[in-house]
């Protein structure tokens, strides 16, 4: 896949970074493979998606927009849960220090309701850093919402370190109006055990700002987004606590592949609170009438070498249509149906 | 103080009140037009305040309505009062409703308050708003202020709650609003010298920033803070005036007006600022033009007092000028100022006064004089007549003597001129008399103990008191010590103080006490001399001090005009009190100093107490 500028784009690139609009795809596939130099667009509306699915064979669906080009029975496709939404706090801030703040904040979150109407289930509550898919064993965690033991743990705080007068300050690194969302409704959920959380965001970078000129404002709760990228667990999970330097243990042993071992490490993880996994959000994009043998990896890798296109004029009749408000007629083929796992 | 002075500030009292009061009045009737004038502004701006408010709530109220006639809402509405609907499908609905109806916040709520979507606070969703539930016929309601929470914050939103029946006797509920902010403030066109601010009270206490004017933020908002604490408390239209700055220019009026929520709490305050720049400017210039008038008038009250009393105090000067001069003897005394007003007639007057005292002294003097050397003539005829007769008789004698032999002729001759010898010491006494008082000398003036000068006098007439078949006469001394020493003349006190003394000793043929008192009072000396004998009557007191008037058989009344010339040489006065039977006072007052006192008058006095001129003889003491 390559960009506008001719770079190579990978197919799994963090969807909370600044999307390449207007990326194009030179996809054509004759015989075995054939690239055409298509754009690959992100929808902002089922319009547009209809709309842009005509013009072209492939576009990436905002986790709003999927249910409803499902709902329209356009031809989507939705990955495994890939990306971790979280909080990690900073343990620099004193704020942050106490283990029971954290657990308060903790038992106070509605993990279902984000994934199942914020992210309208195009996401899965998360209990643990790793998805279920690629560790197995994060069915054994669960954090269940417990408002009450969370207040209690919040009149058991010293007042001068719980917010009581200064609200937590919870900074959302992604970019992006879903990562803003969550933000605030881990705000809202907070405020329901009485911990008061106020959201900043990361300064963004405009034109002419020098990057010195960008300085992070202090918090002491990061909304961050880890999207995996590795089908070993022990990687994945060696590269967050690297990434997020999240401290261990001494005894543990870091480069056991034992899933038992790589569970305890998680564990101890999340056992000081330091890292509360919120949802696990998958990705979904939208398939063109004429896309055959779509078929990415688990983990969201487009294999486009495996795909190929049905001739352009029957799909051109039937994309129109769709654009024109009409019901979608294009062939819905078995394995490229809403929600078919590949 | 002289009349012009008083003149002046009557006019100048009578200036500045007229002026403080016509500079009163008009400043208290221009404030009261500029207050009725700032309330009537104040009035149009509610009026038009209102009226936008209410066309911004029809709008809303219209935009809403469009929302909830949508067949995309309908099909919501259906949705969420079917069985378990998924609500994640409508999560977004509320922020395209928004965008499509140009409406600042929109929300759905499900039948139960459930929060289905919100345009303004997407991740309350899932959240109760049950106040909804509270009325049953939101599409008859009209817009109210609400508070909206926001992410980030609160806002105050003009809101309109539309109900939407999906079956089941469940309804989708509406929920539309626009910021009341800054903006909606730009849509007022208050007059000039007014001005719009808003408080959103949406947070406990006074928040400086919840303060917004037509640009945003409001600079200064804390000196608002007392005016709208104090209607926080009292959700009541207020008003109160705000200094700026040290300036009084510079102050404003706000009428505060509360805004009220759905539930009558108080949510916003309008506060309408009307500039008392105008007032006060033209406050100073009435004042100033008050104190230019003022000023004028006072100067123009200068110069007509200075007139006036030119025109009045002149003459009344030069009247009491002739007074002291007619005062001081000049009787012919004569003003010379001419007019026909009433100054006029007044010296006119004055001189035909002075002209009639002039004419009537004349003809006393003539009488007195007249009468005077009827007087004399007759004192000197009694007296003289006294040893005239004797001369007479002795001188007869001595004819008749001659017939008779020379022996006894010798006999009356020695007997007759011895007897000759006598009478004329006696008629040389009683010229003499009359010669000492015509040469009364004046006065040299020295330090006198006058207690001494007292005590000096009794003592020379002490043998008296005491004379071998006389009733004994007892002196009593009531003498404040010390005394100061008055200037007098020694002699002359001396002399008159003897005079008092041996005129007590007359007056008590019978004996008594003769009593002597001294004290000083307000720079001066009094003294007091008492005999307990058998008094004077009123008409001997009024005459007393005349010379040669006496009640004495042999007396020449000249005893007591001494006396009185020498006090009245010293500045003294001297007077008498008797009752009758109970004795008789005189009572001297002498002053301290003599210095600024010339004594020139004595002498002339003593010129002028020559017998011709004066009174007539009267009998010696």
């Amino acid at each position: 896949m390559l960009s506008s500028s001719g770079k190579p784009v990978s197919a799994k690139h963090n969807l909370f970074s600044p999307r390449p609009r207007g990326i194009t795809v030179l996809c054509q596939l004759l015989g075995f493979a054939l690239f055409l130099l298509a754009p690959v667009l992100q929808a902002e509306s089922l319009e547009d998606a209809a709309h842009e699915l005509a013009m072209v064979d492939l576009i990436e669906l905002a986790p709003d927009l999927a249910p409803r080009v499902k709902q329209a029975n356009l031809r989507t496709w939705t990955s495994e849960p890939l990306t971790l939404y979280g909080l990690r706090f900073d343990g620099t801030q004193r704020a942050a220090s106490d283990v029971h703040l954290r657990e308060a904040l903790a038992l106070s979150l509605d993990r279902g309701t984000m994934a199942s109407v914020l992210l309208q289930k195009q996401a899965e509550p998360a209990a643990a850093l790793l998805p279920q898919w690629l560790s197995g064993y994060a069915f054994l965690f669960s954090v269940d919402t417990n408002l009450q033991r969370a207040k209690e743990l919040r009149r058991g705080l010293p007042s001068n370190e719980t917010g009581g007068a200064e609200p937590l300050r919870l900074r959302v690194d992604p970019a992006g109006d879903l990562a803003k969302l969550l933000g605030e409704r881990v705000a809202l959920n907070a405020r329901q055990a009485a911990i008061p959380v106020r959201v900043i965001s990361r300064p963004v970078s405009r034109a002419g700002a020098s990057s010195a000129a960008l300085v992070d404002p202090p918090s002491d709760v990061h909304l961050f987004a880890w999207h995996c990228s590795s089908l070993s667990p022990r990687a994945e999970l060696d590269s967050m606590i690297a990434a997020y330097n999240l401290t261990e243990p001494s005894e543990v042993n870091v480069t056991s592949t034992d899933y038992q071992q790589l569970y305890a490490r998680e564990r101890r993880i999340l056992e000081e609170w330091r890292v509360l996994p919120l949802v696990m959000e998958a990705e979904s994009v939208g398939l063109g009438p004429t896309v055959r043998d779509w078929m990415p990896a688990r983990w969201g890798e487009w294999h486009l070498a495996d795909v190929w296109l049905d001739l352009p004029e029957s799909a051109q009749a039937d994309s129109s249509n769709l654009a024109n408000g009409t019901s979608p007629s294009f062939p819905q083929s078995q394995s490229a149906a809403a929600g078919a796992k590949p | 103080m002289s009349f012009r002075t008083k003149l002046f500030l009557v006019f100048l009292i009578t200036v500045l009140a007229s002026v403080s009061l016509v500079a009163y009045g008009v400043t208290h009737y221009t404030q009261a037009v500029f207050e009725e004038s700032d309330a009537q502004r104040s009035q149009a701006l509610v009026a038009q305040f209102n009226k936008e408010y209410a066309q911004r709530g029809e709008e809303i109220a219209r935009q809403v309505k469009n929302i909830t006639d949508a067949e995309i809402t309908l099909k919501v509405a259906i949705d969420l009062a079917g069985a378990r609907p998924d609500l994640s499908l409508f999560v977004h609905d509320a922020s395209g409703a928004a965008q499509d109806h140009g409406l600042d916040f929109v929300e759905f709520v499900n039948w139960d308050g459930t929060l289905i979507s919100s345009a303004q606070y997407p991740a309350r969703v899932g959240y109760k708003n049950d106040w909804v539930l509270t009325n049953k016929n939101w599409n008859d309601s009209a817009p109210f202020l609400k508070k909206e929470e926001l992410p980030d914050g609160v806002a105050l939103s003009l809101t309109v709650v539309r109900m939407l029946s999906g079956g089941n006797d469940k309804s989708l509920y509406i929920i539309g609003g626009r910021r009341l902010d800054q903006n909606f403030l730009a849509s007022l066109v208050p007059p000039a010298g007014m001005r719009v601010l808003l408080y959103r009270n949406l947070e406990p206490g006074f928040v400086a920033t919840a303060l917004t004017d037509v640009n945003g933020s409001f600079e200064q908002a804390d000196r608002l803070e007392p005016l709208i604490q104090q209607l926080q408390k009292q959700a009541k239209p207020l008003e109160g005036t705000i200094d700026w700055s040290q300036n009084a220019a510079d102050a404003e009026t706000f009428h505060a007006i509360p805004l009220p929520g759905r539930n009558n709490e108080l949510l916003a305050v309008l506060l309408l600022g009307s500039s008392r720049k105008e007032l006060v400017l033209l406050t100073r210039h009435i004042l100033q033009i008050a104190g230019a008038v003022a000023g004028a008038a006072l100067l123009i009250g200068l110069l007509i007092s200075l007139w006036v009393s030119a025109r009045i105090t002149r003459p009344l000067e030069e009247l009491a000028e002739g007074a002291r001069e007619v005062a001081s003897g000049r009787w012919d005394t004569v003003i010379d100022l001419r007019g026909r007003d009433e100054i006029g007639q007044l010296a006119s007057a004055f001189n035909e006064m002075t002209q009639t005292l002039a004419t009537q002294r004349e003809q006393l003097v003539q009488t007195e004089r007249v009468a005077a050397w009827r007087e004399l003539a007759r004192r000197l005829a009694h007296e003289l007549r006294n040893p005239l007769f004797p001369l007479q008789i002795t001188v007869e004698n001595l004819q008749k003597a001659r017939q008779l032999d020379a022996k006894q002729f010798l006999e009356v001759f020695n007997e007759s001129t011895a007897t000759l010898k006598a009478e004329l010491a006696n008629l040389n006494t009683i010229v003499s008399r009359f010669s000492d008082f015509s040469k009364m000398p004046a006065p040299h003036f020295a330090p006198v103990n006058v207690n001494e000068a007292l005590r000096n006098a009794v003592r020379l007439f002490e043998p008296q008191f005491n004379t071998v078949g006389k009733p004994p006469i007892i002196p009593e001394y009531f003498l404040t010590e010390p005394l100061p020493e008055i200037d007098a003349d020694a002699d002359l006190l001396h002399r008159a103080f003897q005079n008092l003394v041996l005129n007590a000793l007359d007056a008590m043929p019978a004996g008594g006490t003769l009593t002597i008192r001294s004290s000083e009072h307000d720079g001066s000396v009094r003294i007091e001399v008492a005999d307990t004998g058998k008094g004077l009557t009123p008409e001997e007191c009024s005459r007393l001090f005349t010379p040669y008037y006496t009640t004495k058989v042999q007396g020449t009344g000249l005893g007591l005009a001494i006396i009185q010339s020498v006090i009245s040489d010293h500045h003294g006065t001297i007077s008498v009190s008797s009752d009758e039977g109970q004795g008789t006072t005189f009572h001297i007052v002498l002053p301290q100093r003599q210095s600024a006192r010339p004594s020139a008058p004595a002498e002339e006095a003593a010129t002028e107490r020559k017998p011709p001129q004066s009174f007539t003889v009267a009998a010696s003491d």
